[in-house]
């Protein structure tokens, strides 16, 4: 079989983590992890080299590498995988969590500024969050006033979940005026919260 | 404002940028305070975005010292590459 771990994006040492334990876990086979920095396709081949494995490195259109790690007995690399056994663990998007329209604090038009230059930076990086969360002042960011609606509305074409305070929203009097992605209440923003390790505050 | 050509004015100081940002605004210009791109070093780390169809308009305002800025940059990006013209 074998088994493809997308790694890309991912920091340190996570991609040999979920290597190694996708290794453990089949009897024989081909690991393919792809990662998009020559640190972890280096990291990945020391892994294969330690544990005595087979591994050869390709690189994809994008820049990407493809690092296929051999255990058991000598499979002719990808050429027999049957549909059926290709396993795809996608990368973890992280979350990010706005509280204010603020970035950080000390002057509010500091604050305001650093806010709109991070959101557009959030829309120009790759890999894009897998959820943006908004509350309590954050929701000003989300209204059709926005000064950042445009980088929101290009991120959530991207598939980035928008999730607004419902609450929040109506306690400034802006429930009518959301500019884009949803309204949300308490419990599924915590769910949200608590879906990854990978979560960022902002604010 | 998503197109990609676009103008980048940049600033000696954040402060710089802060009121370029509100006399543009009150110029009826859409603006876009982003960070310094990579490829601008010498500039705070502010700048604002422009679209090129306002670029003769912050010239004059530029001119008629209604606008203060460090520099007027251009960047285009295609599938060769991104390209940096300094303009002023």
């Amino acid at each position: 079989m074998i088994k493809i771990i997308d790694a890309k994006g991912l920091e340190c040492p996570k991609p040999v983590i979920l290597t190694k334990k996708g290794i453990e876990e089949i009897e024989e086979g081909v690991v393919k992890t792809i990662v998009d920095n020559e640190v972890a396709k280096n990291n990945l081949s020391k892994l294969a080299t330690s544990m005595s494995l087979d591994y050869k490195v390709e690189q994809d259109a994008d820049g990407n590498y493809e690092v296929s790690i051999t255990k058991g007995k000598q499979t002719d690399l990808g050429l027999e995988k049957r549909e059926e056994d290709v396993v795809v663990q996608k990368s973890e998007g992280a979350v990010i969590i706005i509280q204010s329209d603020l970035m950080g604090s000390g002057d509010p038009e500091l604050g305001k500024i650093l806010m709109k230059s991070l959101i557009y930076t959030v829309a120009e990086t790759k890999p894009y969050p897998k959820a943006i969360l908004f509350y309590n002042a954050g929701v000003k960011l989300t209204i059709k006033s926005s000064p950042v609606l445009d980088d929101l509305i290009s991120l959530k074409e991207e598939g980035v979940e928008i999730i607004s305070c419902g609450t929040c929203l109506d306690f400034f009097g802006l429930k009518d005026e959301l500019g884009v992605g949803e309204i949300s209440n308490m419990y599924s923003i915590y769910e949200k919260m608590c879906s990854t390790q990978n979560t960022k505050t902002i604010g | 404002m998503n197109k990609k050509e676009f103008g980048i004015l940049t600033f000696e100081s954040t402060q710089h940028a802060i009121k370029a940002e509100s006399d543009l605004v009150k110029a009826e210009i859409k603006t876009k305070t982003i960070p310094t791109p990579r490829d601008i070093t010498l500039s705070c780390g502010l700048a604002i975005r422009v679209d090129l169809d306002d670029i003769d308009k912050i010239k004059e305002l530029y001119d008629n010292g209604d606008l203060k800025f460090k520099n007027l940059y251009t960047i285009r990006e295609s599938t060769e590459g991104r390209f940096l013209k300094k303009l002023l």
